[in-house]
């Protein structure tokens, strides 16, 4: 070995330790479950009822995130304003709230007895619709960081030239932005989608744990822990399969939508 | 954050090209921003055409995409996720297929057609700089702004891309502001020239103009003349002695007195072997150290003290017989006629 070679072999060392201590325990979900359970996990209603809620929710709440956080995310990356850093700072809170301490808030807030309580009633407490506002509030904030970025990076001149070609202001983001800034809104995407597809506490806490209902695949792999730990260790084999495949699909759309060629 | 005071008054007619010229920072691209729209003054008009698309005393001030003007970006701004032709197209109406016919023939005229599918990535600077060009005038505009134009790209490529960009210049009858450091670029491109200094427009002329009576040293200096300063007084043969600061004298053709600067061509000036005073009509003689000798082209740019910084632009050949360089004392002449008198 060269006197130089040490550090290469030190990356290298890293990398070994980080791939198996992330990818250790995902291997064993797989190693722990015949491809016969995970099949057969698939056929109880319970698990295709939380599979299937846990996509429509997770959609709703990306479509939210996407048609609401992109514009918000574009005026907080081009413009400048009097406390901009600390709208900055309350979009980026819930990263860092504790997922209970989320689902507290919302029901503070959105739930029967909250402020909003007069407005919104009942009607998300326990609701499909209170998941899809718990996944949405922990979730945005990914996406909104990404996409800031994404469009802080842009260069500007590229807006002006839209606007001299003729481009509104919103035909410059809607024709240039976005498309420009795809491949990074697109990790921003898969971020949130990834977020959303995992998230536990806050949804218990704010939406509970019913079957059909609020109860989302993590949910119902926390509800047969206890009972049937087999069951639910081929149910979290199935999430680990639909989140990576998710992930995947944003990846390529994004790459592919890089450059839209000719 | 500086506030940055510009205050110009420019007209262009129609079909014919503004180079403003100046240092960076001059507010030459603040200029253009104000035209197209892209920066909005405190105080300030701009029309086109006979429309007003600025006049802050009665509040018009037309978006940048109301003004129809083609601007070219100082880094091109192609949009980096569109092919070559959909650049072009981003500003055209109509239907998908005119649009890339109309694209595709812009592209074919200024030697693209075959780049019409390629990535702006994918483009040589030149090609870079055309596609901009094509893209500007894409949305046939009233007038077209250029900033500097000709800066992205590399010496070599830039020869050719200047001479293709002032045929089309020519070319185009609408009304062209261009603004660029350099001034040579200003004198090829532009019909007429504007020195900007500091936020205000110091000259206006032809190029020829401007370097044959630069209006000051700064002027002077900034045509490519050097700068000599010092104390001028006439003399009883109507001509005018500067006592050159720091030593040595020039006589001028030019009138004036007190605090001058004397500006010359480097090309004016003739060296000879030291004490080999040159018989001939030039009046100016000075004894000088070559500091440095450097080939531009097929000339060589000599360097020199005299004691103020001096140079002269001589063929290779020449340098080669004088034995120029580094340290060696030459003399330097030039005629009276060829030296102007400006303020410092």
């Amino acid at each position: 070995m060269s006197r130089s070679a040490w550090f290469p072999a030190l990356l290298v060392l890293a990398l070994a330790l980080v791939l198996a201590f992330l990818g250790l325990p995902v291997a064993a979900i797989f190693l722990d479950t015949s491809p016969a359970d995970l099949v057969g996990s698939l056929g109880e209603p319970e698990a295709r009822d939380a599979l299937l809620l846990s996509l429509r929710t997770t959609a709703a709440s990306l479509a939210l995130i996407l048609v609401v956080g992109t514009p918000a995310a574009y005026l907080l990356a081009t413009r400048s304003f009097r406390g901009k850093a600390v709208v900055v700072t309350l979009v980026e809170l819930p990263l860092v709230l504790p997922p209970a301490v989320a689902g507290i808030a919302l029901l503070a807030s959105v739930g029967p007895g909250g402020i909003l309580g007069p407005v919104t009633g009942d009607s998300l407490t326990l609701q499909t619709a209170g998941v899809v506002v718990a996944l949405t509030f922990v979730a945005s904030p990914f996406y909104i960081r990404q996409a800031q970025a994404t469009f802080a990076a842009l260069d500007r001149s590229w807006l002006d030239a839209a606007r001299t070609l003729g481009a509104s202001e919103a035909g410059a983001f809607a024709r240039v932005a976005v498309p420009a800034a795809l491949p990074g809104l697109a990790a921003g995407g898969a971020l949130a989608l990834g977020r959303a597809l995992g998230e536990f506490g806050a949804t218990l806490i704010f939406a509970g744990s019913f079957q059909g209902i609020t109860q989302t695949v993590p949910l119902a792999i926390y509800d047969r822990f206890a009972t049937d730990f087999d069951a639910a260790l081929a149910l979290a084999a199935v999430l680990v399969i639909v989140s990576g495949a998710l992930l995947l699909g944003v990846k390529l759309v994004g790459r592919s939508a890089a450059f839209a060629g000719a | 954050m500086g506030v940055l005071e510009v205050e110009v008054d420019l007209d262009v007619p129609a079909g014919g090209c503004l180079a403003l010229a100046g240092p960076s920072g001059a507010g030459k691209t603040s200029v253009l921003r104000v035209a197209a729209g892209l920066l909005h003054p405190a105080h300030g008009r701009a029309a086109c055409d006979g429309q007003v698309w600025l006049d802050t005393t009665t509040g018009i001030d037309l978006a940048p995409e109301s003004r129809r003007c083609g601007y070219v970006f100082q880094d091109y701004a192609l949009f980096g996720h569109l092919s070559a032709w959909r650049n072009v197209a981003f500003g055209m109406r109509g239907k998908r297929a005119e649009r890339h016919r109309r694209a595709h023939e812009l592209l074919e005229r200024f030697g693209l057609g075959d780049r019409a599918d390629a990535a702006p990535r994918e483009l040589s600077g030149g090609e870079r700089q055309r596609v901009a060009l094509a893209r500007a005038l894409a949305r046939e505009p009233k007038a077209l702004l250029l900033d500097e134009p000709l800066s992205a790209l590399d010496a070599r490529t830039r020869a050719a891309a200047s001479r293709e960009l002032s045929s089309v210049l020519a070319e185009t009858e609408v009304p062209a502001l261009l603004v660029t450091h350099d001034f040579a670029e200003a004198a090829l491109l532009g019909d007429e020239v504007g020195v900007m200094d500091a936020g205000v427009v110091v000259q206006r002329g032809s190029a020829s103009e401007l370097a044959a009576a630069p209006a000051s040293a700064f002027i002077a200096d900034f045509t490519g003349a050097v700068v000599l300063t010092g104390i001028a007084h006439g003399n009883e043969d109507g001509l005018t002695v500067v006592a050159l600061d720091g030593g040595g004298e020039v006589t001028s053709t030019d009138r004036g007195e007190g605090l001058l600067a004397v500006t010359i061509f480097p090309w004016e000036v003739e060296l000879a072997h030291a004490g080999s005073r040159l018989e001939g009509s030039a009046r100016n003689h000075l004894a000088v150290e070559v500091l440095s000798v450097t080939a531009v082209g097929n000339r060589v740019r000599v360097g020199l003290a005299a004691p103020q910084p001096l140079a002269a632009e001589v063929t290779e050949a020449a340098a080669r017989e004088l034995g120029l360089r580094a340290g060696a004392r030459v003399e330097a002449s030039f005629k009276a006629t060829a030296t102007r008198l400006v303020r410092v």
